[in-house]
């Protein structure tokens, strides 16, 4: 066998390779599910059932994920499903915290800290 | 709380210059107000505070966690466990019949590492992991998995096709060796056993350490040689 470090798979961004997390939502994403988890509010193995199906779901609509920003996309909706299902909020609730931060920002002069 | 909007805020500020045209709204020198972030962004945004005012989730942790898993805990550690198991023969017998053990002989356990099975490769046989579900992954020992692991490429062609996915990544596999690709789940993480490169008789744990890559881990590289 030889190995070659020039690797040519399409869909490698090797100037990424050492990046852990792609974006801060990332890694604030990685974060909450696992210490909602580690809190016991869901077994890890029902998340990664959920985050499947929604993989799944995503393949339906995208040709090929990408692992970056898609894959954390799906990763998102299972936890929004995972709060439901488990009555840590409601989608109701969800949304109105998203158009409360949204309004925060636009109404919020620029280089000021955002607050709801 | 306060400090967490407030670091919040500074992120939202350095996005500003460097992704604006994505944004969902216009932008121009004449709009004053603070940059919208993208919708997934103020989605977690939003689940992050209902949870913390819920108590289930304090930030304190959350930065901890990422803090773990971008400066602490990565391939470096399962490099330690394949440059035991080369050294010393005992260690890696008990690697192969309950990896979970020996690899916590080491101090790494823990967070889906709690079921680890070790594939060893040999001449005769190449092993390859993935997870064909989502991203499942041995954390205490490699850390979180890079991008391309997470591709469906990655995850639909290694077990269609590992040959040509292991050339594409360099490996070039003789037709007499075995390939094998190893699936793995949220109950059972794999992690394999590169061999040790010729030549490195001489080398004590910490040199062999050096030379073991998060890829020959997952098989889609091999341990490097003495340069």
């Amino acid at each position: 066998m030889n190995n070659q470090s020039n690797f040519s798979l399409p869909f490698i961004n090797t100037s990424q390779e050492d990046i852990v997390f792609q974006s801060p939502w990332h890694s604030q994403l990685f974060a909450i599910t696992v210490q909602l988890s580690e809190q016991g509010n869901f077994l890890w193995t029902e998340f990664v059932e959920i985050f499947g199906e929604s993989l799944n779901q995503a393949r339906l609509k995208i040709q090929s994920l990408d692992g970056n920003d898609n894959y954390f996309n799906c990763w998102l909706n299972a936890l929004e499903k995972i709060i439901v299902d488990k009555n840590m909020g409601s989608l109701q609730n969800l949304s109105l915290l998203k158009e409360n931060w949204t309004k925060a920002y636009l109404a919020t002069p620029h280089g000021q800290p955002v607050k709801i | 709380m306060d400090t967490k909007k407030d670091k919040d805020n500074s992120h939202s500020h350095s996005h500003s210059h460097s992704h604006s045209h994505s944004h969902s709204h216009s932008h121009s020198h004449d709009d004053h107000h603070s940059l919208l972030p993208t919708d997934p962004e103020l989605r977690v945004k939003a689940i992050e505070t209902l949870l913390l005012s819920k108590g289930l989730i304090d930030s304190e942790t959350l930065d901890e966690l990422i803090d773990t898993y971008e400066n602490k805990i990565g391939p470096q550690n399962g490099a330690k466990v394949v440059a035991k198991a080369w050294v010393d023969s005992d260690y890696k017998k008990r690697l192969l019949e309950d990896a979970t053990s020996a690899i916590r002989e080491l101090s790494y356990q823990g967070r889906q590492g709690e079921n680890m099975v070790v594939v060893e490769n040999t001449p005769e046989i190449h092993n390859v992991i993935v997870c064909t579900l989502c991203s499942c992954y041995p954390w205490p020992v490699l850390g979180i998995p890079p991008t391309w692991y997470k591709s469906d490429e990655y995850r639909s062609r290694t077990v269609r096709e590992p040959r040509k996915v292991l050339s594409e990544f360099g490996v070039k596999v003789d037709d007499e060796i075995q390939v094998k690709v190893w699936d793995s789940t949220a109950e059972l993480r794999y992690l394999v056993l590169p061999m040790r490169p010729e030549g490195t008789e001489n080398m004590n744990e910490d040199e062999l350490a050096k030379l073991v890559t998060r890829n020959s881990m997952i098989g889609t590289g091999l341990a490097e040689n003495i340069k």
